[in-house]
Formats: C-alpha cells, sequence, structure tokens
C-alpha cells in the first residue's frame, strides 16, 4: 500500500529547501573563487622564483660561452705559426682557471680532433648536428647527455674560432651537469619545494637532491611540455611513491648568444603543501556549511511540529470515540478556524453520548424478558442468527460471539441442510408455521444434539425475521436409534454368513471338478470314495467305488520298467497313524507317463481318508527328449565348423565354444566354459583395449575385422567376426567367428605382386623398344666417332664415356626386355644340377677374389625340367650374383637341390652368410628397379625378372632372411613327367 | 504518534541522499575531468626511421613490409658507428630504429640512449639462436635483437695479390703501397696492429697499445687512406685498391661483381661480430620499429636478407632458405678451430676510450 504524504514532513522539507539551497550554492562559489585565487598565488610566486632562477642560468650559461669566445679569439688559434704546444697550453688556461669545463677540444672542420684537454668524447662530434651548426658560425650548447659511466650527465659547448669572419676551427668544451646543480642547489622553498630543469623530453636533467633525479620522478609526463609558444604552465605529477606533486614551469628564454634546445626550468611541491592553505580554506568552508544546515534542520523540525498540534489533537480526539469513549472534549488554542473545529467537535461528542445513553436504556428492557427463560429463544433473518439468549448457548455449548452473524447452517450438519432449508423456504414463502421441527445441531465440542423448535415469523424494521423457542430433545432420539441399530445388525449378520458357507463350499468343488490333475479320495482301506473329471478322463473309466490298489494294477500291469511293489509302497497300511507325501512316476509302455502323489489327510476325530493326485507327463517327457536332441544338433553343426567360434555373453564370460577352440587348447568344452576370455585366451585383468566384442557390445550391430597377432610364435592373421545373438532369451550373448586367414593373406600378396609385374611389364616392353632406337643410333655415331679419333685426342675420353654409358643403357634395356616378354619362347628338357653348375663356372673367378665359400648340395635324383633353359639360368645367375655381392671376404654360399616326392617338385635353395635383408625392404625386392646397391652396380631389375621367368614356368619363388645372418632364395619348380609333350 | 515520525525521518534521509550524490557528481566532474581511459589499442605509426649501415639489408623486403604494414620506411646510413650514436645524440626523436654492433649496446644502454625491448611485440624473436643471442653486453636481449654477424678481415685482389696464405702482415707491407685501405674506425683500426704485436684484439694495457700506434703510424705512410667501407668496396670494384682491411659480407659482395677479389679470414684469427637492432630512447615509434625488427627475424626474409648481403644471421632456422654458396663458404660459416681463434670487442670504459681518442687523433694529425 503505498504511504499517504505527512503535512508535517512536506512542511519541513520546503523550508529545508527555501532555506539551504541558496546557502550551499554560496558556499560553493565561495570554495571554487577562494581555493582558485589561492592556488593561482601559489603558482604566480612559482613562476616569480623560477623566472628569477632561468635569468640566472641563462647568465651562468652566456658567462660559459663568453669564457669559449674569449679562448677562441686568442691569437694562437688564428696564427699560422702557432705550434700545438702553445695552443693546447692557452686552453688549459681557460679549463683550469675556470674549472667549469671537464674537458675542451679543438676539432678541425673536418671534425679531427686536432687538440684536446682529456680526448673524453665518445662519439663522432664532427657528425652531431651541433658541430655542423657551429661549423656555420653559431655557438651551439647540446642537450644535456649521459656519458660513458651512465651517471654523469654532461652538456657540450660549440664554439666556432672565426678568422676573417671565416670559420676556420671549433672549439668544443665538455661541462658536467654538476656546475649547473651548484647554481639550482641553493634555492629551496617550504618543506618540499625544489626547482628542476627538464629537458626538451621531459627528463630530469637538474635537482638539488641528486639521486632524486633518477630514483623518485620519473620526469614530466610528455603530455605536459606545452607547444612553442607557450611561456609558462603549470605542471602536476606524482613520484614513483605516489606523493604527488604541484608546481610551475617556464621555458628559459631563448639567448641570442648562443643556440640550445628548449629547457624548462620547473618549481615544485608537494601538493599537501602547496596548497594548505586552500584545504584550510575548503574545510573551514564545510563546517561552516554543516553547522548553518543543522540549524536549518532543527528550525524546521519546530516549526512543522508547531503548525501541526492542532490538527494532531482533533485527529487523536476523533481516533478515542471511535474507541468508544463517547463525550471525549479536546483543548485546542491555535488559530480562529481551527479552534472553531475544535469547538464543534466537542458539541457533536458530547450529543452523541446523550443519544446513545437514552437508546441503551430501552434495549435493556426488551432483553431482560427473552434473557430470563430456560428454553433457548433466536431469532433468524436471512438464515443468520441475530439474536439468542443465555439458555440457547448453553444448549449448544457456544460463547456468545460464536453464534451471533453466523448463519444457521454453521451448526447444523451437511446431510441435514436440505431439509431444514426446505422448512425454511416453507416458513417464509406460504407463512405456515410447522407444527414442530427436529433439528440436529453440532455442539462446539462436536457432539451432535437434536432440538425441537417451534419457528415463528416475526417482523422487525419492516423485515421478517424467524423466531422462536427451542428444547433439547437429544436423549430420546438416541434411545430410539441404538435400538433400531441392533436389530438391523442382526439381520445383515446371519445373511452374510449363510452366503459366505455356500461360496466357499462352491469354491472348492469347482477346484478340484476344474483341475487338470486327477484327483481322488480314498478311505483307509483303498475304497475310493471320489473323483474328479480328470481321474476318469486318465483312466477311462470312473474309480469311484474300485480299491485303488485295483486301479492302479490296471493301468500298470507289472512289468521290466515298472515295479508294482513301488506303487502299493504308495498306499498307506490302514492301522499306519501318520502318513508323508510320496509321490513316483511310472511309465506305462513309453506312451504314457504319470506322476503319482499320495497323500493323508486328517479330518479331526479319527476320520482320516487318503488323498491321491495324479499328474500326466506324458507330453512335458516328450518335449524334453526333443529339446536335449536339438541342442545337440547345434552343438554338431557348430562343431563341424573348422575356424573358431565362441558364444561370449556381455560380461565377457564364454558360454559356448565349438570343437576347434577345443583341439586348439587342448583341453575338454568343461574346462573353457564359464571362464572371462579375456583372462582365459590372453591373461589379462580386463577386456582387451579395442576389443572389437566391446564396440559390438555399445552398437548391437555385428562387425567383421581383420586381427594381427604376434607372438613367439609368429606373425598370425584372423579374420575375426561378432555378431550379437538377437532372440530375447539370450539378448546379451554375441556369436565369434574368427577364421585364421595367415595363407590367404600370403597368397592374396603373392597375386598383386604377379599383376603389378604384369602390367610393370607391359609398360616397360613398350618404352624399351622406343628408346632402343635412338640408343642405337648414339651408340653407332659415338663409335664411328671413336674410330676417327686417336687414344691421345682431346676428346677421346669425353666419347669413351659416351659410349660406355649408352652400353650401360643397353644392358638395362634387354634386362627390361627379357622382364616384360610374357611367353616363354624356346622349351627343352635339361638338367637344373648342370645348369646350376654352368653359372657358378660363370662366377668362379669372382668367388675366388673374395674367397668365397661355395658348397653343392645337390641331389642325384632329380628329374629333367623341361623349360626355357636360358632364361632359367638367367634366374639362376640374378641369384647367385645377389649372394657372391652381399658376402662380406670369406663368406659362405651353399646351393642345394632337392626333389619331393609327394609334391612332385624341384626347389633349388641358394643360401649366403651376407648382410641379409631389411624386414622393410623385403616385400619390395621383386619390384623392378629395387635395388640397394650403389647407383651403377644394379639395375634393380634382376629380381623382378627372375620372378617373371618362374611365375611364366608355373614355378614359385620365396626368399627368406635374418638380416646380418643368412639370407635364402627358395625356387620351387615343377616337375615336367607329366608335362612331355 | 510513532508512525507520523517515522514516515518524516524516511523522507528527509531520502531527500538527504538524493543532495549529497547530486553534490559529489557536481564535485568530481569538476575536480576528475572525463576519467574514461584512452583506447589502448596499438597502433603502427605512418613513417619509420631506420639508421642502417649503407646496403645493409635487402630493400625487397623492406618494400614488402611497407606493403603489409602500410609503413612508409625511411633508410638514413651511417658510415661508422660513432657517426650513428652522434646522430642518435643529436637529433633525438627523429630514429625509431638503429643497427650497432653488440659491444657498444652495453655502453650506450648504460648513457641511457637506448629503449628496453618489449618483447612481447617480436614473437620471432624465439628464432634466434640462444648461443648467437648470449653475449657478454646484453645475454638476455633486454635491449637489442641480434640481426647479422660476420668477421672482420682481409680482402685482396687476387690478380695482384698471389700470396698462398695471407695473413695480417700483408697490411703493412711495403711492397703494396698506396694499394691499402683501411677503415675509418677506431677500435677496428687497432685490431690488426694488436694482432700482429701478439696481443688480443680487446688489449687495455696501455704499453701495448702505444706499440700498436707506433705500428699504425708506420704504416699510415704506406696506405692509401682510412675510408668508410662503402668508399672500400668501391676502391676494391674498380681495382685501384689490391688489399683492404674490410667486413666480411662488403667483401664478399664486391667478390660478387670482381671475380679477382678474394676474402681471407686471417688464420690467426679475426675480430668477429654482432650488429643488433637497437631502438633509441627518444624514439616515438617503438611499436612500428618492433614490428619492424619481428618482420626481419623471419626465416624466410633474414634469409632473403642474408643471401644479399653475405653475412650469416642470427636466425638458425633460416638455413633451408639460404643460398648453398653462402652456406657452404667457410669466410662466412666459419670452420670451428678458425671461428675458436676469433674474438669479440669488449665495451670499452671511459679511461680506455679516452686513450684510444687520443691515440687515434694523434695518428690522424
Amino acid at each position: 500500500m503505498k504511504k499517504a504524504r505527512s503535512i508535517r514532513s512536506d512542511i519541513f522539507i520546503l523550508i529545508v529547501i527555501i532555506a539551504f539551497v541558496p546557502l550551499a550554492v554560496y558556499f560553493l562559489f565561495d570554495i571554487l573563487s577562494l581555493t582558485k585565487e589561492l592556488k593561482r598565488n601559489v603558482h604566480k610566486s612559482y613562476i616569480d622564483l623560477i623566472v628569477h632562477y632561468s635569468k640566472d642560468l641563462n647568465i651562468f650559461l652566456t658567462d660559459r660561452i663568453v669564457d669559449l669566445k674569449l679562448l677562441s679569439q686568442s691569437p694562437a688559434f688564428k696564427s699560422p705559426n702557432a705550434t700545438h704546444d702553445e695552443k693546447i697550453s692557452e686552453i688549459y688556461k681557460v679549463q683550469d682557471y675556470y674549472h667549469y669545463f671537464s674537458d675542451i677540444t679543438l676539432m678541425s672542420l673536418d671534425g679531427t680532433a686536432v687538440l684536446s684537454t682529456t680526448y673524453s668524447f665518445f662519439s663522432d662530434l664532427s657528425k652531431t648536428r651541433w658541430f655542423l651548426e657551429a661549423t656555420e658560425g653559431r655557438s651551439v650548447i647540446t642537450d644535456p647527455y649521459r656519458d660513458l659511466s651512465g651517471i654523469d650527465l654532461k652538456i657540450r659547448f660549440f664554439v666556432p674560432v672565426v678568422d676573417n669572419e671565416k670559420v676556420v676551427s671549433i672549439l668544443s668544451a665538455r661541462m658536467n651537469m654538476e656546475k649547473i646543480w651548484e647554481v639550482s642547489d641553493t634555492v629551496r622553498f617550504g618543506e618540499t619545494g625544489y626547482i628542476l630543469i627538464v629537458d626538451q623530453f621531459g627528463n630530469i636533467v637538474s635537482n638539488p637532491n641528486r639521486s632524486m633525479i633518477f630514483e623518485k620522478f620519473p620526469g614530466l609526463p610528455t603530455g605536459e611540455i606545452p607547444i612553442d609558444g607557450v611561456k609558462s604552465f603549470s605542471v602536476e605529477f606524482a613520484d614513483r611513491d605516489g606523493i604527488e606533486y604541484v608546481g610551475s614551469a617556464v621555458v628559459m628564454d631563448k639567448n641570442p648568444l648562443f643556440e640550445m634546445a628548449p629547457l624548462f626550468i620547473v618549481a615544485i611541491q608537494q601538493k599537501n603543501e602547496a596548497y594548505s592553505l586552500s584545504h584550510y580554506v575548503l574545510i573551514r568552508d564545510l563546517l561552516e556549511m554543516i553547522a548553518v544546515l543543522s540549524l536549518i534542520i532543527l528550525v524546521s523540525i519546530y516549526i512543522s511540529a508547531r503548525m501541526t498540534q492542532p490538527i494532531q489533537t482533533i485527529i487523536d480526539g476523533t481516533a478515542r470515540i471511535a474507541e468508544g469513549n463517547l463525550g471525549t472534549t479536546i483543548d485546542v488554542k491555535s488559530w480562529k478556524e481551527i479552534n472553531r473545529i475544535a469547538e464543534a467537535f466537542n458539541m457533536m461528542s458530547r450529543n452523541l453520548l446523550t443519544y446513545t445513553k437514552e437508546l441503551k436504556s430501552s434495549e435493556e428492557r426488551y432483553r431482560t424478558l427473552v434473557e430470563d427463560i430456560n428454553d433457548g429463544f433466536y431469532l433468524v433473518q436471512d438464515n443468520t442468527i441475530v439474536y439468542a439468549n443465555d439458555a440457547a448457548f448453553e444448549m449448544m455449548g457456544y460463547e456468545r460471539g460464536e453464534v451471533i452473524g453466523k448463519i444457521i447452517y454453521d451448526f447444523i450438519p451437511k446431510e441435514d441442510w436440505g431439509r431444514i432449508a426446505s422448512n425454511y423456504r416453507d416458513i417464509m414463502n406460504t407463512n405456515t408455521i410447522p407444527d414442530k421441527i427436529e433439528i440436529p445441531i453440532i455442539k462446539k465440542n462436536g457432539e451432535v444434539i437434536y432440538i425441537e423448535a417451534q419457528p415463528k415469523i416475526v417482523s422487525m424494521d419492516e423485515k421478517d425475521l424467524i423466531a422462536g423457542i427451542f428444547i433439547d430433545i437429544s436423549a430420546r432420539r438416541k434411545r430410539e436409534e441404538v435400538l433400531n441399530e441392533d436389530r438391523k445388525f442382526l439381520e445383515r449378520e446371519v445373511k452374510k454368513k449363510s452366503r459366505e458357507l455356500f461360496e466357499s463350499e462352491q469354491k472348492y468343488r469347482t477346484i478340484v471338478e476344474s483341475a487338470a490333475d486327477g484327483i481322488f479320495l480314498c478311505e483307509l482301506n483303498g475304497a475310493v470314495i471320489s473323483a474328479n473329471k480328470s481321474m476318469t478322463e486318465i483312466l477311462g473309466v470312473s474309480p469311484v467305488g474300485m480299491d485303488c490298489r485295483q486301479f492302479f494294477e490296471r493301468i500298470f500291469p507289472a512289468s521290466a520298467e515298472t515295479d508294482s511293489t513301488d506303487i502299493t509302497r504308495l498306499i498307506p497300511a490302514p492301522d499306519q497313524t501318520t502318513y508323508t507325501n510320496t509321490s513316483i512316476t511310472v511309465d506305462k509302455r513309453g506312451t504314457l507317463n504319470l506322476d503319482i502323489k499320495m497323500n493323508a489327510i486328517d479330518l479331526g476325530k479319527g476320520t482320516r481318508f487318503i488323498q491321491g493326485v495324479v499328474r500326466d507327463t506324458t507330453q512335458r517327457k516328450a518335449l524334453e527328449i526333443a529339446v536335449e536332441n536339438s541342442k545337440q544338433r547345434l552343438q554338431a553343426a557348430f562343431d563341424a565348423v573348422s575356424d573358431r567360434m565362441y558364444m561370449i555373453d556381455s560380461d565377457y564370460v564364454i558360454k559356448f565354444v565349438n570343437r576347434s577352440v577345443a583341439e586348439e587348447l587342448s583341453l575338454p568344452y568343461t574346462d573353457i566354459l564359464e571362464r572371462k576370455c579375456y583372462s582365459f585366451l590372453n591373461t589379462k585383468n580386463e577386456p582387451c583395449a579395442g576389443c572389437p566384442l566391446g564396440l559390438v557390445m555399445t552398437d548391437h550391430v555385428g562387425i567383421t575385422d581383420e586381427v594381427m597377432v604376434s607372438d613367439k610364435d609368429g606373425t598370425r592373421f584372423y579374420r575375426v567376426s561378432i555378431y550379437p545373438v538377437v532372440p530375447a532369451s539370450f539378448s546379451h550373448d554375441y556369436l565369434v567367428h574368427s577364421r585364421h586367414i595367415t595363407e590367404e593373406k600370403k597368397i592374396q600378396e603373392h597375386l598383386i605382386q604377379s599383376d603389378r609385374l604384369i602390367s610393370l611389364g607391359q609398360l616397360s616392353a613398350g618404352v624399351a623398344h622406343e628408346i632402343n632406337n635412338p640408343l642405337t643410333s648414339i651408340l653407332g655415331y659415338t663409335q664411328i666417332l671413336l674410330q676417327e679419333k686417336t687414344k691421345k685426342s682431346e676428346d677421346y675420353d669425353d666419347l669413351k664415356i659416351i659410349e660406355e654409358q649408352a652400353l650401360n643403357c643397353k644392358t638395362i634395356l634387354n634386362d627390361l626386355l627379357l622382364f616384360s616378354r610374357t611367353r616363354v619362347d624356346k622349351k627343352e628338357f635339361f638338367s637344373v644340377n648342370e645348369v646350376l653348375d654352368g653359372v657358378i663356372l660363370i662366377n668362379q673367378k669372382q668367388m675366388k677374389d673374395k674367397k668365397i665359400v661355395l658348397k653343392r648340395k645337390f641331389s642325384k635324383n632329380l628329374s629333367p625340367f623341361y623349360g626355357n633353359q636360358i632364361k632359367l639360368t638367367q634366374v639362376f645367375l640374378n641369384i647367385i650374383k645377389n649372394a657372391i655381392d652381399a658376402v662380406d671376404k670369406k663368406g659362405k654360399i651353399i646351393i642345394a637341390t632337392s626333389y619331393d616326392e609327394k609334391t612332385k617338385r624341384i626347389e633349388v635353395a641358394i643360401e649366403d652368410n651376407g648382410h641379409g635383408i631389411d624386414r622393410d625392404n623385403m616385400d619390395k625386392i621383386f619390384d623392378p628397379f629395387f635395388t640397394t646397391k650403389p647407383p651403377g652396380q644394379g639395375t634393380g631389375l634382376g629380381l623382378s625378372v627372375s620372378y617373371g621367368i618362374i611365375v611364366e614356368h608355373d614355378g614359385a619363388i620365396y626368399a627368406r632372411s635374418e638380416p646380418g645372418k643368412r639370407t635364402i632364395f627358395t625356387i620351387m619348380l615343377p616337375s615336367s613327367l607329366h608335362d612331355n609333350p | 504518534m510513532k508512525g507520523i515520525f517515522a514516515r518524516h525521518e524516511g523522507v528527509s534521509l531520502h531527500f538527504f541522499t538524493a543532495l549529497i550524490s547530486i553534490f559529489m557528481v557536481l564535485c568530481s566532474i569538476l575536480i576528475g575531468g572525463c576519467s574514461f581511459c584512452g583506447n589502448k589499442e596499438q597502433r603502427l605509426s605512418d613513417t619509420l626511421t631506420v639508421l642502417n649501415w649503407e646496403d645493409y639489408i635487402e630493400m625487397g623486403v623492406v618494400r614488402s613490409f611497407e606493403k603489409e604494414f602500410g609503413v612508409k620506411v625511411i633508410i638514413r646510413t651511417f658510415a661508422s658507428e660513432d657517426e650513428m650514436i652522434s646522430m642518435v645524440l643529436s637529433d633525438p626523436g627523429k630514429y625509431d630504429l638503429a643497427v650497432t654492433s653488440e659491444s657498444i649496446v652495453k655502453t650506450i644502454t648504460d648513457m641511457g640512449l637506448i629503449a628496453p625491448i618489449d618483447k612481447k611485440n617480436i614473437p620471432n624473436i624465439s628464432g634466434i639462436d640462444p648461443d648467437i643471442s648470449n653475449t657478454p653486453g646484453d645475454p638476455l636481449m633486454q635491449f637489442s635483437v641480434p640481426y647479422l654477424w660476420g668477421t672482420s678481415g682481409i680482402a685482396v685482389n687476387r690478380r695482384y695479390v698471389t700470396a698462398d696464405v695471407i695473413d695480417w702482415g700483408i697490411l703493412f707491407d711495403r711492397r703494396y703501397a698506396n694499394r691499402i685501405d683501411m677503415l675509418n674506425d677506431i677500435q677496428e683500426n687497432f685490431a690488426p696492429a694488436l694482432k700482429m704485436i701478439g696481443c688480443s684484439i680487446n688489449a687495455r694495457d696501455k704499453q701495448d697499445l702505444t706499440r700498436a700506434q707506433n705500428i699504425l703510424k708506420k704504416q699510415r705512410l704506406i696506405i692509401r687512406g682510412y675510408f668508410d667501407s662503402q668508399e672500400i668496396q668501391e676502391h676494391l670494384l674498380d681495382g685501384s685498391t689490391y688489399i683492404a682491411f674490410l667486413y666480411s659480407g662488403d667483401s664478399l659482395m664486391v667478390a660478387q661483381e670482381n671475380p679477382d677479389i678474394e676474402y681471407v679470414v686471417p688464420p690467426s684469427g679475426a675480430p668477429i661480430w654482432l650488429d643488433s637492432w637497437v631502438i633509441p630512447a627518444t624514439s616515438k615509434n617503438k611499436n612500428t620499429a618492433e614490428a619492424f625488427i619481428n618482420y626481419i627475424l623471419k626465416p624466410e626474409n633474414i634469409a632473403t636478407i642474408s643471401n644479399y648481403v653475405w653475412y650469416a644471421n642470427a636466425v638458425s632456422s633460416s638455413n633451408r632458405y639460404l643460398n648453398s654458396e653462402l652456406l657452404e663458404s667457410r669466410s662466412i660459416y666459419l670452420p670451428a678451430p678458425l671461428l675458436a681463434r676469433c674474438e669479440y670487442y669488449l665495451p670499452l670504459d671511459e679511461t680506455t676510450n679516452q686513450f684510444f681518442n687520443k691515440l687515434w687523433y694523434e695518428l690522424l694529425r
């Protein structure tokens, strides 16, 4: 809720604003103008000081220039006869007399130092801007700069030596800035006031306290350096400790005597000290302002309270009347109008008191009439109880305030609202008065009582009310109700019990009758007294009246499989008092299977019966056999597969394996099942990293992958397929199918190699043919040229090289052509051993040179081979040459031939103990142009040509190598006996 | 009563708060002015003035920098390091970047002549070979960034000089009177003389230096003169000078045009030096200077420069862009035993500097 504004606070704010705003404006203006004035005075005093100092500095520098000018005018510098000694003594006079300069150097116009007192300059002075200006006849003073030590600040003077109005040489003098500090040192003001000299880049180059220059002040921010034409300006900055300084600066006046970059003279003082007076004024004014403001607030509170006091009194009086204090009067002394309001208020209050008293006494009289009767009396208007007497409250158990003003239904239970409402309507509409109405009433404690009322319509204030007297009839009503309840309860109980009894019997009968198992009951002597429908169906006849022993014998005559004593054992002896449950399965000639269970029951009072249950299990038995057969068939199917198969569940437990697995592991099935695959097959503690099974488990899609397994037995390849087993009951099993494909892969690689060779062969045949013709021309012409030249001729050696290289090309081309030829040209029978002997003979000299030991292990029962002898010679030549190249001196080469009766193949093995073939190169050795020999020594075609020839002969060639130990080339050739044309 | 009083108090408090805040805002505007920070984004300047030896950079690299960054590069040249220092000292604010030999970096740093390098702006500084950057003057590259390095040795015209072994003595050989050029640099000039008397090029003993000066005095009578490297190159090119004491790259550049010229690093060892980039303290375009250094240090750029000026550079990863002639030249990338006999110049202190000045100007007089 929004708060209403108060007259008093509005008046208060109005007064404060009217009084304070002009005051605040006045103080603000006062503070601003005063501090501004004071600050201006501070800066003015600084400027007075530094202007004075700037003049001093200017005079000091002028004096030094004059010193040098006087020196320059010395006749010793002008006279052409003056010696160096004369000149230098003049220079020393100036340096030693004044003690201002630390070095004076006389320089020729080309920049060479002619004479110098100390030679203390670091760079080439002649290339400086200052030197150049000096050669034009002007005196120049440099910016302050640091020397080699990095600590001292120096300035340098350049003064021209003029003779006959021509500059003949330059005098250059160096001065330590300390000489200037000696002047500025004397200036101090206040506790923290200093004078600084600042160069054109804002660097502080002078200060009385030397360490302060380099340690405390960072220099003037370059933004502070004013543009040309400004003579003085204020500065404000903080030192490295964060202490704020203010000050003023002036530019040192230009001096017509010398040229110098602008220097700034700066007076600085700590801000606190500099502005202490203006701070004092500011604080004083603020304190005054706060005092006046407090006064205004106090006066405003008093006035606003004074003005609103009478109004507040009238409000308080009204509030007291409202609380029931009639006749309250107030005493107000204020403005005339407010006094009149107060009088009217007092009169109103007094009259109100009088009238109210009269009204009350009249009402009191009537009230007594009804209050005194013992029966309840009430007045109801529009369903609302407007009055009730004490007797009524007592009866209902409520206080007065809890009843008056409430509607009647608040006291009547819900179920009776309808009846009471219709009665109420009847009375009000038809004006008929019913004889007596019973109304239930809820007492305060929750108890329901009944009253008997005789309502009547009475008119009051032009409105119809119902009034009447009522009495409590609860006790009477209770007695009647109790009697009624008892009777009803008895009737209900009888009905319920008889129905339950009937239902129970019916239920049991139905259960027994409709049971799928046969059920019968017999006396202890075996006489069947009852049997259900299923029993009749199983036996084919109702057993009631039979002896149970009889019908058992009827169904199951004694046979080899069934011992009838087993059945009779089931039937308890007549004198037996305790019985145990016993059951037996009987088989009636393989067609009927029965499961019989007999059981004694005691109905109490010595009445005992035997109960029998007979279950037909024929169908179940047949199903079990079928399941077992199916299982065996499945196992047999899996076992028939030569690849390895597993069934693994989602916990990596092996659930099933086929025979291949069991055979490979040489373990019985039972030792493999229920083991974790990773621990059992791979001896790991967790599923193998990257296990494809894991992938299938997440994706539920079968995959096939090739897996390489390397161990001490070598490298093997497996193609592993994994499929999730879909049926709901096996939803978490996975079928793993693993096939050993190492051989398959090897064959594949061979196929690829052959393909590659064939296409390369075709290509190289074309190329070789094209190149052969031009090459022949080259060779031919070279040889013609060679014939024309003598051996001593200048070009003979060059031509010889061309010839040699062309012949080299020829050899390569021949190899290429041989490699590319696709069919065996001329076939004949020949002995492989003889061919090998021939090849060895060709290489004998080379082997001797290298002192190679050769071993021949030729098989004597080798059958002759049918093929191209020249080409096979080529193959053996290539391989044996390679072997000779591969072995070191005193190496060993073994050449063995053998014949395999089974495969009908001739095998030639050429072994050497040379450097071997790197694993990386192993699959490239049959590639054309692949060679590891140095350039020029091998064409890289030998082995690929050999490969082609062997394949042409339906043979095979393999290489095995242990790098550094040995290499074995094995050539297998099909025995040619059956090939004989 | 209480209710009314409470309300009145609330209103008056609000009123005061408002008054005070208005007052404070007014005050802050009067005193502080606008306190928004300026934009700190680093922008490159329009021009960059670089102080360099003549012909000591490949202009193609400079042009491509200008094109890429929109900065006009003005190159001013100097003939000696003294001249360079003088230019920076006497014209503050004019130069933004300078090449200087590593031996004086410490000296000019102490003089407050150069500003510290902001390595953040030169990411390519990481490519500098640490063996090269680890110099006595500025091992951490706080003030200088290595550029090129080379030797001061002897250029000879093989048409006239046939001796097999060329050592320092040839510079003092009367047979070649008026055909010998020397550099007009104080420290460089004393090096051959000091080597002749068997001293280190960094000898500080006054007697040794005076002995060296005596040799130089005699030599002065037979040499053609003291020249800057550019003049010596011209003399070698036109064949008027047979023997010159000159920097390796300058000699090899001449050898490109005059095949008779051969550059020799004397077998007894030669001065070796490293030139670095420095930024004058008064430069107003420090960021741009650093951007330029960074651009130069790109391996392909510095290799282009090396290929042109025939000096080895400080960026080892640039080798793959270098001409093979350069990379294989035994007078640029020196063989280790010879390199071991070479020496860096050490910085001069005030007293030695004065003494050198004195000896030199006595010589010139």
